[in-house]
């Protein structure tokens, strides 16, 4: 069920009913607290994020306008929660390289789909931090080159860059493991 | 899209398998955002509070009736002075007294309404008796009419229920002699 159609739910959302507030919390808490954790890579963080974008989320409950889902719009206050803890720890998404010529074709490998879940995992965990955020945007969480751009405050050929990137690397790093 | 996308896109569920503490979680971001309607404890709701309150009443209540005849002996055993002796004596009584009075269902039984008091009711010869003994203990004339009184209500009983087999019998043999005809 995506509550953001239902209008009495959010009703009650906006009243601050608490019975209504817990069944959306607990709705999203699950899958919000992964995309932390993809972010943040880091457990005691992750939960403070969730903690503090879902206080967020109940605190500015009346500006939701139901153009989006719901789920779109809570993903949208974590993710920029998380990613605002990211540059407490001076991150920096630089734009350096930006004249790297973007070629996909340049590692299409067949072989590519034999990595199991678990050695993506790793893989993507051991991706330079910048790298892995943006990946993590692109590929976890559907956003867009341009959505990203803006929410890392780079160009978006910078973001694209960053992508391509962190693929070359990720699949470095796949085939060091299978050696 | 290249393979390691796709792939990953294909398999994406597999990827979230971390959980969070949501409850311990919740609890913090309720504080922080002001509920309207606050879980209310089962303890704090008024209906169980009535209940609770009504349950403790009524386990008093069975508790006061159930020790109500060890009370008229505690009253006698807790006068100072009152040897042990004449306490168990008076404990004799009293649960002998309570033992036939609970099998005579005095509300079916065609008894003077005085006798029926004296036996069920402590009689004001009681009362004056126990004032005298609680200003003088070990009064060997007092202890003695209080045992006569215990004595008189149990023969008192005894008698009743006699009187109470006599009438079982007579209308026993006149509804046997009435199936005859």
């Amino acid at each position: 069920m995506e509550y953001g159609t239902d209008h009495k739910f959010l009703e009650k959302l906006k009243q601050k009913d608490v019975l209504a507030c817990k069944q959306l919390y607990l709705q999203y808490a699950d899958a919000m607290y992964n995309v932390c954790l993809r972010i943040l890579q880091h457990q005691a963080e992750a939960e403070d994020a969730l903690q503090e974008a879902f206080i967020k989320v109940f605190n500015n409950i009346q500006q939701y306008r139901n153009e989006s889902s719901i789920g779109s719009w809570i993903k949208q206050i974590v993710t920029n929660t998380c990613l605002n803890v990211l540059k407490k720890r001076k991150i920096i998404f630089n734009e350096l390289d930006d004249n790297v010529e973007l070629s996909e074709t340049e590692s299409e490998n067949n072989n590519e789909t034999d990595f199991s879940i678990d050695d993506i995992k790793k893989a993507i965990e051991e991706l330079p931090q910048g790298y892995r955020v943006v990946f993590n945007l692109f590929t976890f969480e559907d956003y867009s080159h341009k959505q990203i751009a803006d929410m890392l405050e780079i160009s978006e050929s910078t973001a694209k860059t960053q992508l391509f990137k962190a693929k070359r690397k990720l699949k470095e790093l796949l085939l060091a493991k299978k050696r | 899209m290249d393979n390691i996308e796709k792939h990953i896109k294909q398999h994406r569920k597999e990827f979230d398998v971390d959980f969070p503490n949501k409850n311990k979680l919740w609890d913090n971001i309720e504080q922080n955002i002001g509920t309207t309607q606050k879980v209310i404890p089962l303890w704090r709701n008024h209906w169980v509070q009535f209940a609770a309150a009504a349950s403790i009443a009524g386990i008093i209540t069975v508790f006061m009736l159930k020790t109500q005849p060890q009370q008229h002996t505690n009253t006698i055993c807790s006068i100072d002075g009152v040897s042990k002796d004449f306490c168990m004596q008076v404990n004799d009584y009293e649960s002998n007294i309570q033992q036939k009075l609970s099998s005579i269902n005095t509300n079916e039984v065609s008894i003077p309404k005085e006798v029926e008091n004296e036996v069920t009711l402590d009689s004001p010869m009681k009362v004056v008796l126990l004032n005298e003994l609680k200003k003088n203990p070990d009064n060997p004339k007092i202890k003695d009419a209080i045992l006569k009184y215990y004595k008189a209500k149990l023969e008192l009983i005894q008698r009743i229920e006699e009187v109470l087999k006599k009438q079982d019998k007579t209308i026993n043999n006149e509804t046997d002699n009435s199936t005859v005809i």
